[in-house]
């Protein structure tokens, strides 16, 4: 029988797959997180507002990006429970991205909107 | 004047509102599930969510004060209508120094602070005085 060697330490499986992604997240592949949540961000700000400028032929780019960086700010909330997934500053960065976006919404609000 | 001042007003009333309600969730987020990453470890976040909670304070204050000089005002029989307008008048109060913390708060943290990054910095603090400016020039002609 011929045994390889692996270039990587296989994730010990037997105590379930959110123990595997915690072992990913924490060791080889740090950035999976952060990639989640650039991914829903860009999801969110760039599909939103082509849906919206498909439909109604503008977009109001302010109050999608308050959207997004909302709809980011939860999961990074649930990945702060477990120790492992998320650095305290990747989290300060979403919170300041939700607050630059903030003054982003109500700075761009027309006089007769707020 | 006043339409384009009061906007002003609600729009960084808003803006301190809208940092105290998501650092506060996110607080509270993390007491309730007892999280292992608190936001509230970080001392920039702090001082921004109690400057913030502060200046709300003092903002509700100064209208409630405004709002009861403008209740209890009387005009006596026979006298004059009000010549000045000073009793319906808000105060900016501290926000514009509770704003001016939320935008250091954003250099320090998204952009570290780094002197390579003071070129962005000092344009987009050009484009906010430019901004401001315009709004001042507004407020001052009124609206067309």
């Amino acid at each position: 029988m011929i045994f390889m060697d692996y270039l990587y330490s296989l994730p010990n499986s037997t105590e379930g797959i959110d123990a595997i992604v915690l072992q990913m997240t924490s060791g080889s592949f740090y950035w999976l997180v952060p990639m989640i949540l650039f991914f829903t961000f860009i999801v969110v700000f760039v599909g939103g507002i082509t849906r919206q400028k498909v439909r109604t032929g503008t977009s109001d780019y302010s109050a999608w990006a308050i959207l997004a960086s909302m709809a980011t700010l939860l999961p990074a909330l649930l990945f702060s429970v477990t120790a492992g997934f998320i650095r305290l500053d990747w989290l300060v960065i979403v919170v300041v991205l939700n607050i630059a976006s903030a003054i982003w919404f109500f700075l761009d609000r027309k006089i007769t909107e707020v | 004047m006043a339409n384009s001042t009061t906007t002003m007003i609600i729009s960084l009333t808003m803006i301190i509102l809208f940092s105290v309600a998501i650092i506060g969730f996110s607080i509270g987020f993390a007491n309730d599930n007892d999280a292992s990453v608190r936001i509230d470890d970080n001392s920039n976040i702090n001082s921004v969510y109690s400057d913030s909670k502060n200046s709300i304070d003092s903002f509700k204050n100064d209208s409630d004060d405004t709002y009861s000089s403008i209740i209890n005002t009387t005009i006596e029989s026979g006298s004059d209508v009000i010549k000045s307008p000073a009793v319906f008048t808000l105060t900016w109060g501290n926000l514009f120094s509770t704003f001016g913390v939320i935008l250091n708060v954003i250099y320090q943290e998204i952009f570290g602070g780094n002197p390579t990054f003071a070129i962005f910095i000092t344009s987009f603090i050009t484009i906010i005085g430019i901004m401001f400016t315009l709004y001042i020039i507004k407020a001052w002609r009124g609206n067309p």
